[in-house]
């Protein structure tokens, strides 16, 4: 029966279940690197430099003869750590902020979102570059960079579900009862902004991936010789004419990881979306 | 009384396709309109009362609407035929429409005095705009909104509820249409706006000489108003007649019991008797008759199996019931 | 005995503008209103959309702050209480909505829903002890004890309105305002939940403030009847006397501006003048005296008090005694 369930969810949710695979399958990558991973990726190997996918190098090797195929499983880890951690970052702080903001409401609203608003107006990558320029470059730093970047995005997507739920009569009935503020939040606010935050939360890990790359490829991220997508691309693109493929490979991997995030963040919309559920 | 009717809705039967099944609409409805005569059609929310309504106008939209048959006779002709260019020419001219909330049904961005004039400007072919002006005061005087001249330029959001929804009938009558369809004009009014609305349409029919398919679920703004009632539930007509017959003199249990189950004003009630259980849902309608799982007359073996026919009673009343005629 | 008596209760809500939000004006929605409700007693309370009636019993609740005047619950003035000392007053007084469909959390169980004013107050404390109380207050309002796990969407309107009711008496409360509870419902489905109001009001002796625009309902379910009018109560008297022998000029055509559903009585009732004016400025002296037909030069120059003219029945207009 449970088995069943299962079966027929995927069967039902086509687009999310290759998003899950995707993601499963990155996963896996990640967690199990060093067993798949077929050679070091961090040995030189000058012989083989600069040659095409072969059996040997399934992905070819780099200017230095390392493994591309090994680099790129160990980049998983990188990328996939980044691009959660920024954004639980950016929950948990940001939206405990917006609920804040929005529950409260009056001067704390207007100092928090006035905040915010500062972070906001202020391009992404250049604020990243502040961060990383100022602290220096570290994956925690990086996280932190693009942390702070989905601060407001999160903030201001909570405050306005916060609103929109205040003024239901359903928080009005229990503050009739007697229900104090943070019982309010804990049990009907909190329940009922959860999943849009839940939604954005996938789609967001997809742009934080994406900017930890941008952030590497403008050598601002992890330092070299550390496996990671975006530091792998730059550092290929100088020989893009003689190999394209050292380009090609990781760049096709971020797309793909990036894809499913997406693919399973749209699909989760529509389901989480009470108004289709009934 | 054997004039040919105006408009004839004969079995009109609409289904909704939606993500999670077929919503059966409308399945049997039937009544007809004549010249001058103000029809009341008089149901619960979702019996289906606006669908049919909007099949008129062929206004649904399909999809997920689709209109599974039936005709819809309007001057002898079945506009179910016709084509979108023809059914836009009988639109706001012949036929025109006020809805339940005047607040959404005016656009906010445009002053009141563009709005009314719009269709005059449409179907009248007043190409002068002197003249448009002067029947768009002309129409909103009708309709008793106090220095039209200087509302001409003002914008719906200054208008309060009343005269927002007589600035909507102003704009459906701007062309004298031979029927006004009028989807629950006063329900978001207070009682004594309603009154005025009430009034306006009895004027326009006596002065215009339009007839009137006025949908409410309230029976007191159908007895006040309507010379004959159809009464419809889960998407079918279940008793048709002139207002004094069905009122005073309710045939079909549905009827009845509703009439038993409301407060008045003018009656003392002691208990009012409630109509157990609750509307059935149109996706999954009751076998039979579908007022049969609420039904205190229930016949055993019967109801519940065969589907009830509308019979004729006397002339012009019909109910559809297995206690009648059998 | 009077359960809660009002004295004088004004609300006016601010009105900001520019920039720098300042005060402009004040929206006058509660102006001057004194009532008293007794134990055992469902006082209707009509009037016309933006009159004032839901926010009158919202203050009557302390869900929202009144500008002045006193709220007396059983002797003790509640009106200047701190919210935090308001746990015992709020344990004893309920509101119902008119929207059972939002005043439900869509997200949480009806069971969960009906035990939260139990966990609030930390009434039975065991879980399975509490439960058993929800399934109790779930069959006494017509529902049953297998609904406790389901959603709030898997629900008709009267059955969510049902679960309101549940959860409003789940304390046993004292007094009860019940805001347009069945406006939104079914027309056959209305008698269910009024029959329902009825028969749990005689049984628990509860105290309701009913608010509606709906006037055959408030004749069916009230005692006594109150009538509204820009913020202040224009008419009050038992039930069958204000029906019977209503005084107020606004409530004559009020009362006989309800549809009848009978066919062969279709009067010409006197239309009511102009519109309803703005709560921000109303009306000088006498409120209703630019739509009055009976206005004379001293309505324009004097406000008239709440006067008895009978035994329970008073009148807010200078003009009565004119009439006869």
């Amino acid at each position: 029966m449970q088995k069943r369930e299962i079966l027929d969810f995927f069967t039902k949710n086509r687009s999310m279940s290759v998003g899950i695979s995707i993601l499963l399958i990155y996963l896996i990558a990640a967690i199990f690197a060093p067993l798949l991973s077929p050679h070091d990726p961090y040995e030189q190997n000058l012989d083989v430099r600069l040659s095409g996918p072969s059996r040997e190098y399934p992905f070819g090797t780099d200017q230095f003869g390392r493994c591309v195929f090994s680099r790129i499983l160990y980049g998983a880890r990188i990328s996939i750590t980044i691009g959660i951690a920024a954004v639980l970052f950016g929950l948990i702080i940001g939206s405990g902020l917006g609920i804040i903001a929005g529950y409260r409401g009056g001067l704390t609203d207007l100092v928090l979102m006035r905040l915010m608003d500062v972070l906001m107006s202020i391009p992404a990558l250049i604020l990243a570059l502040a961060v990383v320029a100022a602290l220096g470059r570290s994956i925690p730093n990086m996280i932190l960079a693009i942390g702070i970047n989905a601060l407001p995005l999160f903030a201001r997507l909570s405050r306005s579900s916060v609103l929109s739920i205040r003024t239901m009569e359903y928080i009005e009935a229990s503050e009739a009862i007697g229900t104090n503020s943070f019982n309010i939040i804990r049990y009907h606010v909190f329940k009922n902004c959860f999943s849009p935050l839940l939604i954005f939360s996938t789609l967001h890990t997809a742009s934080a991936i994406l900017m930890a790359a941008a952030l590497s490829f403008l050598g601002l991220g992890v330092p070299p010789p550390t496996a990671e997508w975006g530091l792998m691309t730059a550092e290929a693109r100088v020989y893009l004419r003689q190999a394209p493929y050292l380009v090609i490979f990781p760049s096709m991997v971020i797309l793909v990881l990036v894809l499913g995030f997406n693919l399973i963040g749209d699909r989760l919309r529509d389901m989480l979306d009470p108004k289709l559920r009934f | 009384m054997d004039e040919k009717p105006l408009l004839e809705v004969k079995n009109l039967s609409v289904n909704f396709y939606i993500r999670h099944g077929v919503v059966n609409a409308v399945t049997d409805a039937s009544f007809k309109i004549r010249k001058n005569e103000i029809l009341g059609l008089v149901g619960e929310s979702g019996c289906g009362k606006s669908v049919t309504a909007l099949s008129i106008l062929r206004l649904l939209l399909e999809p997920p609407a689709k209109i599974m048959g039936g005709r819809i006779l309007y001057k002898g002709e079945d506009l179910l035929e016709k084509t979108e260019k023809e059914i836009r020419e009988i639109r706001g001219k012949e036929i025109s429409m006020i809805f339940q909330n005047p607040l959404s049904s005016l656009n906010p961005v445009l002053t009141i005095g563009f709005q009314v004039s719009e269709p005059i400007i449409l179907h009248q072919n007043l190409k002068n705009d002197e003249e448009v002006k002067r029947r768009t005061v002309e129409i909103l005087r009708q309709m008793g909104i106090p220095e039209a001249e200087k509302r001409l330029k003002e914008y719906p959001h200054a208008f309060s509820g009343g005269m927002r929804q007589r600035t909507m009938i102003a704009m459906a009558l701007s062309c004298n249409p031979s029927l006004l369809i009028a989807d629950e004009p006063t329900t978001s009014l207070d009682v004594t706006i309603q009154l005025q609305i009430l009034k306006l349409m009895r004027n326009l029919r006596r002065d215009v000489g339009s007839s009137i398919l006025l949908i409410t679920h309230d029976f007191g703004v159908a007895a006040q108003l309507c010379d004959t009632i159809a009464v419809m539930y889960a998407g079918e007509t279940v008793e048709y007649g002139s207002a004094v017959d069905v009122l005073k003199d309710p045939k079909h249990p549905y009827t009845k019991c509703l009439l038993r189950s409301i407060p008045r004003i003018d009656v003392d009630i002691e208990r009012l008797e409630p109509i157990k259980g609750s509307v059935p849902n149109a996706m999954n309608l009751p076998d039979g008759c579908r007022f049969h799982p609420r039904c205190p007359y229930m016949i055993e073996d019967t109801c519940e199996k065969i589907k009830p026919e509308a019979r004729q009673l006397t002339e012009g009343r019909l109910v559809r019931c297995h206690l009648y005629g059998r | 005995m009077d359960l809660i008596e009002m004295r004088d209760v004004k609300k006016h809500f601010p009105i900001y503008s520019g920039i720098l939000p300042k005060v402009v004006g004040h929206i006058k929605a509660v102006d001057g209103i004194s009532l008293s409700i007794e134990q055992n007693e469902v006082l209707g309370l009509i009037g016309e959309s933006g009159c004032g009636k839901t926010t009158l019993g919202k203050v009557a609740l302390r869900l929202l702050d009144p500008s002045e005047g006193s709220i007396f619950f059983e002797g003790i003035d509640i009106a200047k209480k701190k919210h935090d000392d308001l746990l015992s007053f709020k344990k004893k007084t309920q509101i119902i909505f008119q929207d059972a469909h939002s005043s439900l959390d869509p997200r949480s169980s009806i069971g969960l829903s009906v035990e939260e004013p139990l966990r609030t107050h930390k009434m039975f404390q065991d879980r399975a002890k509490r439960k058993e109380r929800v399934v109790e207050l779930l069959e006494e309002v017509g529902l049953e004890s297998e609904h406790y796990d389901r959603y709030p969407h898997e629900f008709s309107g009267g059955q969510k309105q049902r679960i309101c009711i549940a959860r409003a008496l789940a304390l046993d409360p004292k007094f009860v305002v019940a805001d347009e509870p069945v406006s939104s419902l079914d027309v056959s489905v209305r008698a269910q939940i009024l029959n329902l109001l009825k028969d749990l009001q005689a049984k628990y002796h509860l105290s309701i403030l009913y608010i509606s625009h709906d006037i055959s309902g408030v004749k069916y379910i009230s005692n006594r009847v109150a009538i509204m009018y820009l913020g202040k109560i224009v008419e009050l008297a038992d039930q069958n006397e204000i029906f019977k022998n209503p005084c107020h000029p606004y409530t004559k055509v009020l009362l006989s501006s309800v549809p009848v559903p009978d066919p062969e009585t279709r009067e010409e009732v006197k239309l009511l003048k102009g519109e309803v004016p703005s709560p921000i400025d109303p009306p000088k002296a006498c409120r209703f005296h630019p739509r009055c037909d009976c206005c004379t030069p001293e309505c324009k120059e004097r406000e008239p008090e709440l006067r008895r003219i009978k035994k329970g029945h008073f009148v807010r207009c200078l003009s009565f005694k004119d009439l006869g």
